[in-house]
């Protein structure tokens, strides 16, 4: 145990590093905030980076209009809490704006539309940065990402162009209209993110914590009743003990039964389980086998 | 010592990415719903699963079962956490190499015995080299 306590501290250190050199050497950088345990914990390491200074970037959400609205509370309450500038994107914005088209289906995922409410963000703020808690251990697209990942003027990643990036040297020169990802807590694992939130007592909407929640049965998979998701006359409607491993969008995001109450629980959990958190829990992952692939080249973080 | 850092190196198909997912595997790293991924993507014959798919997370290296680009995966067992680079052999992806090199304690070279050693095997050892990583093993 003692082990692993030193090795959060590490991944601490480079995380803050991180978040460091990005306002060192960026203009005008944002941190994609969207209300989940990973972009609450960079917050968290932004204050540790940054304080008593105010961050030297504004919190941004992508906001799908599908959201959980326990994650939109939790949301503007940190923001409000730690008195930190929030700018709130809208998708159903780029939707009007853009005449987008809805992804067909039971499920919809507003992941793709996502990514014309983030180039917009960026382009309407100049943004030449955006910091995200993406993890390499999370999906296999991500598993390939520099911690600066270099995008062109479309936000689109090409992983056949990705720069050296040797030890703890970020290179982090653009030419103008460029952007780069930044992902602090690439080599945290799901395990460590749930240390770090203990060792810290971290704050996290209640979501993530066994509670009673109507859900539909999909194949297997829970996905709760929304306003966004009605029960058919076929479907089989249970009331569950459940929790979010992960908090994506109300839509695509499916529960899982848990009687886990506090976080050492959820760390059991985690422990022993054999499923990994997107393949239990991402319905818009298993649309395609490459899916994560695709959003990042259309320009998705 | 708290955590190793790994890569492993040495030419194209010398067997690089099916090491490290068989260490992945036989230390029961792998989630049950990315077995079943391996399993429908497996497309050699008479393999049950190809492993080495587990760090070839591009669409482009699935198809042309090479690697590109480092992938990183991190296991542990009870005494040390672990991180592996699987590093592409191809020449024109050294500059990829040459990252995950970087951030290793530890380089593992493959050499295929019907082939000895190739100019990517050396060129990799030296890289390994002049990173300045101080333990190897060759196999």
């Amino acid at each position: 145990m003692e082990n692993s306590k030193d090795y959060l501290n590490q991944l601490e250190d480079e995380a803050i590093y991180i978040l460091r050199e990005t306002a060192a050497q960026f203009e005008r950088p944002a941190l994609l905030f969207s209300g989940g345990k990973d972009s609450i914990v960079l917050v968290h390491l932004a204050l540790k980076a940054f304080r008593p200074g105010k961050f030297p970037f504004p919190l941004v959400h992508i906001d799908t209009g599908h959201n959980f609205p326990e994650a939109i509370a939790f949301r503007d309450y940190l923001a409000n809490k730690i008195g930190e500038k929030l700018i709130v994107a809208s998708v159903e914005d780029s939707i009007l704006k853009y005449n987008l088209k809805e992804t067909p289906g039971r499920f919809p995922s507003r992941n793709s539309l996502q990514t014309y409410a983030l180039l917009d963000a960026i382009q309407d703020n100049q943004f030449d940065a955006c910091i995200g808690g993406a993890r390499r251990d999370e999906e296999k697209a991500r598993a390939k990402e520099r911690i600066f990942s270099v995008r062109d003027d479309f936000g689109q990643w090409d992983p056949k162009l990705q720069r050296p990036e040797l030890w703890n040297i970020l290179n982090g020169k653009i030419d103008k209209g460029h952007n780069v990802r930044v992902f602090p807590i690439s080599n945290w694992t799901e395990l460590d993110v749930w240390n770090y939130i203990q060792k810290y007592e971290i704050e996290l909407p209640n979501l993530y914590f066994a509670h009673d929640r109507e859900c539909i049965v999909h194949q297997d998979k829970l996905v709760a009743t929304s306003d966004f998701i009605r029960p058919l006359p076929t479907d089989e409607v249970v009331i569950k003990q459940v929790r979010y491993r992960t908090v994506g969008d109300m839509t695509c995001t499916a529960a899982v039964p848990s009687d886990a109450a506090t976080i050492q629980d959820i760390i059991d959990d985690i422990i022993v389980t054999r499923i990994s958190e997107r393949g239990q829990t991402r319905l818009d992952d298993q649309l395609s086998e490459a899916a994560m692939e695709d959003r990042k080249k259309q320009g998705y973080f | 010592m708290n955590t190793l850092k790994f890569i492993t190196a040495g030419n194209v198909d010398d067997g690089k990415s099916t090491l490290i997912g068989r260490l992945l595997y036989d230390s029961d790293s792998i989630h049950t719903d990315q077995l079943g991924v391996l399993q429908q993507q497996t497309k050699q014959e008479g393999v049950d699963i190809d492993l080495s798919l587990i760090t070839d997370g591009l669409r482009a290296e699935r198809e042309q079962g090479i690697t590109i680009d480092i992938a990183y995966k991190y296991f542990s067992t009870k005494k040390r956490k672990f991180i592996i680079a699987d590093a592409p052999g191809h020449e024109q992806y050294t500059r990829n190499m040459i990252t995950g090199a970087s951030n290793s304690d530890l380089i593992i070279i493959l050499i295929d015995a019907r082939k000895g050693i190739t100019t990517q095997t050396k060129r990799h050892a030296s890289i390994g080299s002049l990173i300045g990583i101080k333990k190897a093993i060759i196999g």
